[in-house]
């Protein structure tokens, strides 16, 4: 008797640990595609490639679009791109991706604004939207004039994801 | 209760009998714990090789993710420094990535040997700087710790790739390896997988 109960003990103590091992595999496998940082990476990431593609640039117009500023580990970004809801042809917004606070809670946002066809000057601000946070560093590229990079690192304390991107604007 | 009774009223035979049958009904609770820990054995294994290929396979999947995301935005940048006004068939320009590119505490372009490393058939990197060879390095981090990884990129090209000279096409590759399970494996070793993309521009 004594002998099946040490038995069943011990049985009790492996099914215990096998459910503990259980639940912490699953949660880092969750976590692992879930988390902040990695979410956080998609949405940016896709957001990115979504806006830039709907720019184009005409030879000889906007020479100073897309372009680049800021400093540090948070750089901005600016391009003029075509709202595919507006009937008017050419570039009739700007979209300013830009980190808000600070390292490493930083929020990657991005503002569009209305831009004024004659002149190309900058015109009201229609919305701006968060795109992730936990950003602790933001910094981009541009190659040719045509080429937008983006190497953004996202931190939560746990994770740390890297999401490295690229989008080519459409010429004309 | 009954039945104890009827055990005391037996004789030392009965006696040896009731001692029998306990020892039978003991013995068969120890062979179904033993049955049961086998069974359990088996499950716990096959529980602890799900879970240890599941993780495994979702950091593999992110290690792919991040090359083929490196070789898209090489490919990318490259076609992008390379447009129609490119007049020289034999010069794909000077692309580096380590001075495009840039480098970052957590996402780092380097110089790697170029000439030990693979490229299709047919294509060259004759023209290319450091002949093409460049290593990426990530840090990225989970539950368990950093992680450093280590990419490393072959960029290769080939003039007229359809063999008609009329379309002026030239075509880009970057081919991308990196250890299996992560790390810095080093180039060529049996572990490494590769990812291979190609795309095209049209000479002037």
């Amino acid at each position: 008797m004594m002998v099946a109960i040490l038995v069943t003990c011990i049985v009790i103590l492996a099914i215990g640990v096998v459910f503990v091992a259980s639940h912490r595999g699953w949660r880092r496998i969750y976590n692992k595609m879930h988390s902040v940082p990695i979410e956080g990476g998609y949405v940016a990431r896709e957001s990115f490639d979504k806006i830039v593609r709907q720019c184009y640039k005409k030879k000889g117009s906007d020479p100073n679009y897309p372009a680049v500023g800021g400093s540090g580990n948070f750089l901005t970004l600016k391009v003029a791109y075509d709202d595919p809801s507006d009937t008017s042809t050419g570039p009739d917004r700007y979209a300013l991706f830009a980190v808000t606070g600070t390292s490493p809670n930083g929020i990657l946002q991005v503002t569009r604004k209305v831009r004024n066809s004659s002149d190309g000057t900058e015109g009201s601000t229609l919305f701006s939207t968060n795109i992730c946070g936990s950003v602790s560093s933001c910094k981009f590229a541009i190659t040719n004039g045509k080429c937008v990079q983006m190497a953004l690192t996202l931190d939560d304390g746990k994770y740390l994801n890297v999401v490295t991107t690229t989008s080519c604007m459409a010429l004309e | 209760m009954h039945v104890v009774l009827l055990y005391t009223q037996r004789s030392s035979k009965g006696r040896n009998k009731k001692m029998t049958s306990r020892s039978n009904r003991s013995a068969l609770t120890i062979i179904e714990a033993m049955i049961a820990v086998f069974i359990f054995g088996f499950v716990c294994i096959g529980a602890t090789l799900f879970l240890f290929n599941a993780v495994r396979e979702t950091r593999r999947a992110t290690l792919h993710d991040n090359a083929a995301r490196l070789a898209l935005l090489l490919c990318d940048t490259w076609r992008a420094l390379a447009p129609k006004g490119a007049t020289d068939p034999n010069d794909p320009n000077t692309f580096n990535p380590v001075t495009t590119l840039g480098s970052g505490s957590n996402l780092n372009m380097s110089i790697a040997n170029g000439s030990a490393f693979t490229y299709p058939t047919g294509f060259s990197t004759g023209y290319l700087v450091n002949g093409g060879g460049f290593k990426i390095t990530m840090t990225t981090r989970d539950l368990s710790g950093n992680k450093t990884d280590a990419y490393y990129a072959q960029l290769s090209y080939m003039n007229n790739p359809t063999g008609d000279t009329a379309l002026k096409l030239r075509a880009l590759n970057v081919t991308i390896r990196w250890g299996l399970n992560g790390g810095d494996p080093g180039y060529n070793t049996a572990t490494n997988k590769s990812f291979l993309f190609t795309t095209y521009i049209q000479l002037k």
